[in-house]
């Protein structure tokens, strides 16, 4: 692009109309201070950009627009005239007055207004230099508007161009680079945990912790509350439970408290009635007034003994009359008896001396008859016995010695027998030994063979065989002598086997036969049996009968005289106690007898004992009727110091005083039936239980035939229940309200939460954010000077090969952007830091105009615009810098605007010859 | 009796702490006072219409927030209705359990409460009304309960008090008792009085009968809930169901969006806020939202602002949703690193946006104008 020529109408101190045009080559601006270049600069830039805020999207003017508003305000805008690579021209026409504000853009060959063909911004700003330069107006700006090359101050270039690269390519030409703002975002991030506003941060996050415990506990006390209502819920209804079953057993109570009042208050009536008739003996009070009180102790206590006395008094006469008459009798028995004891003592006493002898031949006679009873009951079983050993003898050989001889004989005979068979036996076995002996011989004969055999070993086989022939046939002659041995022995065995066995057969017969002797005779042995058969043989021979007869005698004899003695004592009997005759003696009847005539005779003792308590008893009379007698006067004396005539005035005024006590006993019963509260009271208690009962809740499980007492020992413990229960509940309940009342105010606690968390959450949101924003803008810059990087390189490379006229071939730029410069030779590659000033200040020219180009979305080859850049350089470096221009303003306009004389002076120098090229003064 | 009238209210949500809504400790204090008051204006309305019964639908109160002294208040205005009777259905707020008030508490006579989660009954002979419901016994119940219900009774009048979520879709998912239209109209009850939902809403079936209603909450309880508020007296006899509403909000909630473009100062952002607020009363609750585009380097405080407000207001709550003025489009089209960044970022967003992630797409707004304030040498300011 190259601008053509400049009109302007009204800008700065160009108040009137001013036109200049420009050559397409380079131009130089000069004019001294305050002539109007920097307007003219200006100018150019407003009429490309406008003179509006860039990238907002409010209309918002810029510091320039009031600026260079012009002091006589005839007009406020121009027109300047561009052309395009493409050959293209255009006319552009601003009025930048605020009333006015517009921007026309012709076709300048046709004429042709393009202005809707450009698209506005949203300050309605036509984007026109953007679609013509390609660029921003800051990037503009700062690229191909050059107020500086290199640096004012030489030593800080280096780093100056690297920076100032990439801060072109991050923001288009503030000063500011991603590594930069990536910084401000980073130090604002850690801001958020460091600075007073990250104390802040902090204070809050642990107000934020505080108040989460805070709320966690106050849930922790609802919950508590809750469970306590829920304990208190309970127990309430378990207090109902109780109330009912209260009222159950107070209803048993009432029924039996009211039965007892009501009979407590018949009582009262009764008393009441009875006391009617006592109140009516006035001065009762008074009545014994002079007996002191242990004169009455007395007069009771002395009438009691009295009483008594006169009462045993009367038992003991009665008992000595009944006494006295008894004795009367007894001696009038005792004089009968008396003259019977006399008679009777001789005859008593013969009688004993033949009851003596009558004893002893009783005696005599007892044992003489039942000795004649045994011998004649062991005759009879003897007797008895042979008729049954008669009945085996007959069934036995004709004599019975010979069979009991035959008998031992056989026995003897089969003892020997067995004595033979054992004899028979040891033989046997004294044999087995000898053969046994034998064969042990023979093996160890054997035993020596083999030795042979085995130690001969080279005799040859015949002769080997030949021995174990001999051998083996003289074990078969030995064992054949030792089976016909043995079979020897066998046939003897089995012949005494058989022989025992004929003499057990036999001993059996006799053994039988033995056995029905022994039992019919009842014998266990041999001798017994002997014994019993030799008593037989007497009682064949009749001894016996003799004896009998002789004893059978003296019984006779002895009974005669039994009963002479008899019919004696029956006798004497007879006289001792007339009347009576006994059949016959009996020794206890007469023993009787005898002791009832003793007992007679004893009576007069009987008679002494009861004459003595008879006079026991007289004396013991005397004596209590003394007492009587001293005790009535005790009396007399009494009433007589009490002012009582006697005896029957105490009684009569006792009585009236007795009357007077009972009359106050009554009254005390009352007082005690009412418990001193008054019979009124106790009706009106009793009123009030009754309408208790009336009133009591009907519940339909009265307990049923409950006891009064238990009703009262169960109703007073649920009593204690029920007020343990009611002082748990009245005890939860002031829990409940405690802690009702120390409940922290939730609502308090989370509104502030509600409000330390919006802040937190949006602290955190911004922290996020500022993250995201720098995360992005590093994977953004990196990737852009990625992909820049080589771009760069190849344009600037053509630029500083232009501008160095060859000297230098190749400007790089790597990834970080850092720079190097190289001749293309064989000369390694210079850093920008160690390039000479001059240099420095080309390859800031290169790049600046690379990035310009490369930037510009149209790819325009953009005018290139110095303001004073060569001020504070030496001569030198300014010439060399004005030679770098000519070489450049071969590809770019150059637009240079100097105040200094030397720039002409150079520029003359450097553009002599040159066509396209102008100087333009001020 | 030919005609039976009720006062169905329901989500009174008593003691509510009025979280999230910024509110100090002493305007939730009021705010909270006001839903008592609100109450109060309830039980008022009923005695004066004469109503024949009073129906709560739920969520009378938050148990969990709600004290006991707050609960004595209830009972006692409740009593003080006699010999109105009130039916109380247990909503998932103030749910009937073991150790709650509904249970620990002996309330008035006149009062009758759902304690159980069967539909059971409450028969009211005198007026022939039968009320059916079931209570709410856990914070939440995801089963569909309405198919269960039975209705056998000799009353004249029948009515279903449930508190639940009126869903369109059968088989969506719900956590409080979900039923459908579909489900009510074949109940045959008089009246369904329902509960849960806040803003208030009047079902009919085909032949155009009033069926069930929401009456809402009576007090709103955020600013989502701007709309009007009341309870409703409904009068049934045998031909038709009739509802009038009772207005019982003490305080209205507001939403206001100002542009501040080209506002300066603070003072002008406050003067255009009364301005634009001048319908609302000094008892409102206000949330203004700034917008439009700020100078650069421009941002007002809007603590200052909001204190400025509430002296006007009973609450103020404001949003900042302004932004700098940076004209991001022009910025993107630079080929330069910020000119990427600032396409990447609206690349990003344009992403988030599409998948509704409104959350993110703000986030990376913001982060978009921290890059672009710190590509332009400047700390960012915290939006």
């Amino acid at each position: 692009m190259k601008i053509d020529s400049i009109q302007i109408k009204g800008f700065g101190l160009f108040s009137d109309t001013k036109e200049i045009e420009y050559c397409r080559g380079i131009n130089l601006v000069y004019g001294s201070n305050e002539a109007g270049k920097s307007t003219i600069l200006q100018f150019i830039i407003a009429m490309l950009y406008g003179l509006k805020e860039e990238g907002r999207q409010s209309r918002k003017w810029l510091s320039e627009h009031t600026k260079y508003r012009p002091w006589n305000l005839k007009g406020y805008g121009g027109k300047m005239a561009v052309t395009t690579d493409d050959g293209a021209r255009y006319s552009i026409v601003r009025d930048f007055s605020e009333e006015a504000d517009f921007i026309r853009i012709f076709d300048d060959v046709t004429g042709k207004e393009l202005t809707d063909s450009f698209e506005m911004d949203k300050t309605k700003e036509r984007l026109f230099a953007r679609r013509i330069t390609g660029l921003t107006r800051s990037f503009f700006l700062s690229s191909v508007c050059i107020r500086q090359l290199g640096s004012v101050i030489g030593d800080e270039d280096a780093k100056t161009i690297a920076s100032y690269a990439q801060s072109l390519i991050d923001t288009g030409g503030s000063d500011i680079t991603a590594a930069r703002a990536i910084e401000i975002l980073m130090t604002e991030v850690d801001s958020i945990g460091k600075t007073e506003r990250g104390k802040v941060f902090k204070k809050l996050k642990d107000r934020q912790e505080e108040l989460k415990v805070a709320l966690s506990r106050n849930s922790t006390q609802q919950e508590e509350i809750r469970k306590a209502r829920e304990n208190h819920s309970s127990k309430t209804g378990e207090l109902k439970l109780l109330s009912e079953r209260l009222q159950e057993y107070r209803s048993v109570l009432l029924e039996g408290w009211i039965e007892r009042t009501e009979k407590k208050l018949q009582r009262i009536k009764d008393l009441n009635f009875e006391n009617k008739k006592y109140s009516g003996e006035p001065g009762s009070e008074g009545l014994l007034r002079d007996f002191k009180d242990e004169q009455k102790d007395s007069v009771v206590q002395i009438e009691i003994e009295l009483a008594q006395k006169k009462d045993q008094l009367g038992r003991l006469k009665s008992q000595a009359a009944e006494i006295s008459s008894e004795l009367d009798k007894i001696h009038n028995e005792l004089a009968a008896r008396k003259q019977f004891a006399r008679v009777s003592t001789e005859e008593l006493e013969q009688f004993s001396l033949n009851e003596r002898r009558w004893r002893d031949f009783r005696e005599d006679h007892r044992n003489k008859s039942r000795q004649l009873k045994s011998d004649e009951f062991e005759d009879e079983q003897t007797t008895r016995r042979l008729r049954r050993v008669e009945l085996v003898f007959s069934k036995l050989p004709p004599h019975i010695d010979q069979v009991y001889l035959n008998w031992e004989r056989q026995l003897s005979e089969f003892k020997n027998s067995i004595m033979q068979e054992n004899s028979v036996r040891q033989n046997f076995k004294k044999s087995l030994n000898g053969i046994s002996t034998r064969i042990g011989f023979l093996s160890a004969a054997l035993a020596a063979f083999i030795y042979y055999l085995l130690s001969n070993t080279k005799l040859d086989e015949m002769i080997r065989f030949g021995s174990a022939g001999i051998t083996g046939l003289l074990l078969i002659i030995l064992a054949a002598v030792y089976l016909k041995k043995s079979g020897r022995i066998r046939t003897e065995t089995e012949k005494n086997r058989k022989f025992i066995k004929d003499l057990e057969s036999q001993n059996a017969a006799v053994k039988e036969k033995i056995d029905i002797l022994f039992e019919t005779t009842e014998s266990k042995t041999g001798d017994e049996f002997t014994a019993k058969y030799n008593s037989y043989i007497n009682l064949v021979s009749g001894k016996r009968q003799a004896h009998q007869e002789h004893l059978k005698e003296d019984i006779r004899s002895l009974e005669l005289r039994i009963k002479d003695l008899e019919n004696e004592m029956l006798n004497l009997l007879e006289r001792a106690f007339p009347g009576i005759r006994p059949d016959k003696i009996n020794p206890e009847l007469t023993e009787q007898y005898i002791q009832e005539a003793k007992k007679y005779l004893e009576l007069s003792e009987e008679e002494l004992m009861i004459a003595s308590t008879l006079g026991v008893k007289k004396s013991a009379i005397e004596e209590l009727s003394a007492d009587i007698r001293g005790k009535e006067a005790e009396l007399d004396k009494i009433f007589r110091q009490s002012g009582v005539k006697n005896g029957v005035e105490y009684k009569t005024r006792l009585e009236v005083f007795n009357k007077y006590l009972k009359y106050r006993r009554n009254i005390e019963e009352i007082s005690s039936l009412t418990d001193g509260g008054g019979t009124e009271k106790l009706q009106g208690d009793l009123d009030a239980m009754k309408d208790e009962r009336k009133n009591l809740p009907k519940t339909e499980s009265y307990p049923g035939g409950i006891s009064e007492s238990e009703a009262k020992e169960e109703g007073e413990a649920l009593e204690q229940k029920s007020d343990k229960l009611k002082k748990e509940i009245a005890e939860t309940e002031g829990r409940i309200k405690t802690m009702e009342e120390n409940l922290d105010d939730r609502e308090v606690l989370e509104s502030e939460l509600a409000r330390v968390e919006e802040e937190d959450s949006e602290y955190k949101k911004y922290k996020d954010s500022l993250r995201v924003a720098m995360n992005q803008i590093e994977a953004v810059a990196t990737r852009m000077h990625t992909r820049l990087a080589p771009q760069i390189t190849k344009i600037s490379s053509d630029l500083i090969s232009l501008i160095t006229d060859g000297r230098y071939k190749t400007l790089k730029v790597d990834e970080t952007l850092n720079i190097t410069v190289s001749d293309g030779g064989a000369q390694a590659p210079i850093r920008s830091e160690s390039l000479s000033q001059g240099t420095i200040d080309q390859v800031y020219l290169a790049l600046r105009l690379a990035l310009a180009q490369l930037f510009s979305e149209s790819r325009e080859i953009l005018p290139v615009i110095l303001d004073d850049s060569f001020t504070q350089y030496d001569d030198k470096r300014a010439l060399q810098a004005m030679k770098a221009l000519e070489r450049l303003s071969t590809k770019h306009q150059v637009l240079v605007f100097s105040c200094h004389r030397r720039d002409v002076e150079n520029f003359s120098k450097v553009f002599k010859n040159a066509r396209a090229s102008r100087l333009i003064e001020l | 009796m030919d005609k039976l009238r009720i006062l169905h209210t329901a989500d009174l949500h008593l003691g509510s702490p009025f979280s999230g809504s910024g509110f100090d400790s002493d305007k939730i204090k009021e705010r909270k006072r006001d839903l008592f008051e609100c109450f109060d204006s309830i039980l008022i309305s009923a005695q004066k219409k004469k109503v024949d019964l009073l129906i709560i639908c739920g969520d009378l109160f938050e148990e969990d927030r709600v004290k006991r002294s707050d609960i004595n208040s209830i009972m006692r205005s409740l009593s003080e209705i006699a010999p109105i009777r009130c039916v109380i259905l247990p909503g998932n707020h103030d749910y009937f359990r073991a150790g709650g008030y509904y249970n620990w508490l002996h309330w008035p006579a006149n009062v009758y409460i759902f304690r159980e989660r069967e539909f059971s009954c409450f028969v009211f002979e005198d007026i022939s009304l039968a009320v059916y419901g079931s209570a709410f016994t856990s914070p939440e119940d995801p089963e569909r309960l309405i198919p269960k219900i039975r209705l056998e009774d000799n009353c004249k009048f029948r009515i279903l008090a449930f508190h639940g979520s009126l869903i369109v879709k059968p088989d969506s998912a719900e956590s409080y008792r979900p039923f459908t239209m579909a489900e009510l109209s074949g109940l045959g009850a008089d009246y369904i009085a329902l509960g849960h939902y806040h803003k208030p809403a009047v079902f009919k079936n085909d032949k155009g009968r009033i069926i069930a209603s929401y009456p809402g909450s009576p007090e709103p309880l955020n600013f989502g809930e701007i709309f009007d508020h009341s309870s409703n007296i409904v009068a049934i006899d045998n031909k038709a169901v009739s509802i009038e509403t009772v207005p019982s909000a003490q305080r209205r909630y507001y939403k206001f969006e100002i542009e501040c473009g080209e506002m300066k100062t603070a003072k002008d952002v406050v003067a255009a806020c009364r301005k634009t607020a001048a319908c609302a009363s000094e008892k409102d609750i206000i949330r203004f939202i700034l917008e439009g585009a700020l100078e650069k380097d421009l941002q007002f405080d809007r603590e200052v602002i909001a204190s400025e407000l509430k002296k006007h207001f009973f609450w103020v709550k404001m949003e900042d949703a302004t932004y700098p003025d940076i004209d991001i489009e022009s910025i993107s089209r630079e080929e330069t690193t910020r000119g990427l960044f600032a396409r990447q970022m609206l690349e990003l967003m344009e992403e988030s946006k599409k998948s509704s992630e409104t959350e993110k797409t703000d986030r990376l707004n913001d982060a978009l104008y921290y890059g672009l304030a710190a590509l332009d040498g400047k700390r960012p300011e915290k939006r």
